[in-house]
């Protein structure tokens, strides 16, 4: 059975994994979400806790709902994933690797970048 | 109403090859006894037996009627005792299976579960099997009368007349089950409801309260209770089952004299039958009918007791 | 909307022990509601005052009826599994759907035989040939079957295999989710069936210890994850419970603790099998330290 970790809220963890497999390409945009009862029964949760999960992913602008339809991936997201992950890493990530890379000594040929 | 039946058809359903078995058993013994060469069974007609006659010569009416009696009798006889032998059982059956909490969480009420086995097992399965065993003695006499005298024998019976005895003789015995029952329904409840409360100690502590009441009780009252009790019972179940008022004192010339007295059986037996339905309009039918009703409110009690 | 379940007070007594005391919440519609307590706590006692198998003082309203006056009328509305291994064995899964549909109102055969092909029990097969998980099983697609409102489930996955706890969740989720109906189950595996919640009712020696949407758990309680050197600050605080995560220690508190406190730690989530060791006690602790 999943796992979820004692870090953050049960429904932000299957909103990440949400985001993840969409990242993947597994859930793709203008395609609908799979529906609440669904993604219950997959992940073993309450349906109340996908809800609040689908209005995160929601909140951050992956979704849409289309009158009478249901709950799509708005077409987009992947972008704005990628880029919201990217403006992450850049900003919480990268400076605390690259001073450690500047500690250690590690230049950008090491790194061996074109590869 | 449905699910008092359904409750019925689950006695059914879970019981059905024991009484299949009851109901067949005599049947098929019966069978087999009249395949025997059987050129010496006697029969005594009346209880002077003063009138002995080899079983195949008797006029055919006569010994369809034998042989109904005989296997109806053996079949009621035997599901009388399948009865009494599960009894206590029957009581705490649920318990000891633990299914009971499961047709505690069902929505039937304590009185209608309780009641649908009570009626099954002390009323409608004896009664079945005496049906079924009168049913099956017809097999039988086809069977024995065909193969010792011939199939044509077994047709040109007097149909006619035979019809209604068989008939009044079942609805008789169904009546005398009923009744029977009746007055021993405080023996018979009280002793499930202590099955149900004492468990094993169910039937040595009512043996034992009956010989107290009858050897100590009755000597230290100035007037005997339990005993004159007991009797009054019994003598009531008997002459409801066996119509003994009726056939005291009858006497047979011949077997042609009894098989000419068959025609009024019917109207014997129903004679009877008000006689012993008469019998019913006393304070005592009404007290045991009470008691056996408490009897029944101790099952009620003990089933609504969660564990 | 009215609740289904309204309970006030309950108090129910068994010579000189208490087994409920003062308990008292309600239940809406749609809601999966977990009823944990270790053995003895009063959950079984809770849920049979529920059905009306026995009396409890104070007031008591099930889908707006008294359980014990009209027990047969709140059965037919309430379906309720008060143990694993209780259908009888003689019975075949056939006939136990033709018991069903003479015996509750609202019960669908229909629906039973389509339940019953999604899983491993066949319709002849009798219960008494039947592995404990496949008795849950058909348990389950009986119940499952009946129209009811409110499911009350005695911890139905004690004694099963991970295969048929997963299966029996899934069906949960597949029949029972769909916002209009409740379910109540009781269990001591707090941390298997926490994601399940939406409510929690946590009894401790009879008494109500938590009752609380699980939603509502991270603006009440907080967990904090700290290193070593703060573990005496976190002490000093009076946390609930200490314990160990991964990759350190933590504290959970009722409320929010100072803000000196909180700046020494990481919040985290506060998980239920946390609040659950928290706030209720092993009675066997009890008594070796001779409380």
């Amino acid at each position: 059975m999943q796992t979820w970790d004692h870090q953050l809220p049960i429904y932000q963890q299957l909103a990440d994994r949400l985001a993840a497999r969409l990242l993947d390409g597994e859930l793709t945009e203008g395609e609908p979400m799979p529906s609440v009862r669904a993604l219950a029964s997959r992940y073993l949760l309450n349906p109340l806790t996908v809800s609040r999960a689908l209005q995160a992913l929601d909140e951050d602008g992956l979704l849409e709902t289309r009158r009478g339809l249901g709950i799509y991936v708005r077409p987009g997201a992947r972008d704005r994933l990628r880029q919201a992950a990217r403006e992450r890493f850049l900003h919480n990530e990268w400076p605390a690797l690259r001073d450690r890379l500047r500690r250690l000594g590690v230049t950008a040929n090491d790194l061996k970048w074109e590869q | 109403m449905d699910r008092f039946f359904t409750l019925m058809k689950r006695e059914w359903m879970q019981h059905r090859i024991g009484w299949l078995v009851v109901m067949a058993v005599p049947t098929v013994l019966m069978l087999v006894l009249s395949l025997f060469d059987v050129r010496g069974l006697k029969v005594k007609i009346d209880g002077d037996a003063t009138v002995v006659s080899e079983l195949y010569q008797l006029p055919v009416a006569l010994q369809t009627v034998g042989w109904t009696f005989a296997t109806g009798l053996l079949t009621f006889v035997l599901a009388c005792l399948a009865v009494l032998a599960q009894l206590p059982g029957l009581a705490r059956r649920d318990v000891q299976d633990r299914s009971i909490e499961f047709w505690r969480s069902l929505p039937t009420s304590h009185v209608q579960s309780v009641g649908a086995t009570v009626l099954m097992h002390l009323l409608v399965l004896p009664g079945l099997a005496l049906m079924a065993g009168v049913l099956g003695a017809q097999l039988v006499a086809l069977v024995a009368i065909s193969s010792h005298l011939g199939l044509g024998a077994w047709l040109t019976q007097p149909w006619w007349m035979l019809l209604p005895v068989v008939l009044v003789m079942t609805a008789r015995m169904l009546l005398g089950l009923l009744l029977a029952v009746a007055w021993l329904s405080p023996l018979l409840l009280l002793t499930m409801a202590a099955s149900a409360w004492l468990k094993r100690w169910a039937v040595p502590v009512v043996v034992a309260t009956l010989v107290v009441g009858v050897e100590w009780l009755d000597r230290q009252l100035p007037l005997a209770v339990v005993k004159p009790v007991l009797d009054r019972m019994a003598t009531e179940a008997l002459n409801a089952l066996l119509a003994t008022h009726s056939f005291k004192g009858m006497h047979f010339d011949s077997p042609e004299g009894v098989t000419a007295a068959l025609p009024d059986l019917p109207a014997l037996l129903l004679r009877d039958a008000a006689q012993v339905l008469g019998n019913t309009a006393s304070p005592a039918f009404v007290v045991a009918l009470l008691v056996g009703a408490a009897g029944f409110g101790l099952l009620v009690l003990h089933r609504m007791r969660a564990e | 909307m009215d609740p289904l379940i309204q309970a006030q007070g309950l108090r129910v007594r068994y010579g000189r022990k208490t087994a409920l005391d003062d308990v008292s919440f309600s239940v809406p519609k749609g809601r999966v509601v977990g009823l944990l307590g270790h053995n003895g706590a009063g959950k079984t006692t809770l849920m049979k005052a529920l059905v009306g198998l026995i009396e409890a003082e104070g007031r008591l309203n099930v889908l707006g009826l008294n359980p014990r006056r009209q027990r047969v009328q709140l059965l037919e509305s309430l379906a309720y599994i008060p143990d694993v291994a209780i259908l009888p064995g003689w019975a075949t899964a056939a006939q136990l759907i033709e018991l069903m549909s003479g015996l509750h109102p609202k019960f669908s055969a229909e629906r039973a035989r389509t339940l019953l092909r999604r899983t491993s029990v066949a319709v002849g097969d009798k219960v008494k040939n039947l592995s404990k998980g496949m008795v849950v099983q058909l348990h389950l697609a009986l119940v499952a079957a009946i129209d009811a409102k409110l499911l009350v489930l005695d911890e139905p996955t004690l004694g099963l295999d991970v295969l048929s706890r997963k299966a029996f969740y899934e069906m949960l989720i597949d029949e029972w989710c769909d916002g209009e109906r409740s379910v109540l189950i009781s269990t001591h595996q707090v941390e298997e069936v926490e994601a399940l919640l939406s409510d929690v009712l946590m009894l401790n020696e009879g008494k109500l210890v938590l009752a609380i949407p699980l939603a509502d758990i991270e603006q009440r309680f907080t967990a904090l994850g700290h290193d070593a050197a703060a573990a005496d600050a976190m002490a000093a605080a009076h946390p609930l419970l200490r314990y160990r995560v991964q990759g350190g220690s933590a504290a959970l508190f009722d409320g929010t603790p100072p803000p000196e406190v909180a700046a020494l730690g990481q919040r985290l989530r506060p998980s239920l099998v946390d609040l659950f060791v928290a706030l209720t006690r092993q009675p066997e602790i009890n008594r070796t330290q001779g409380l």
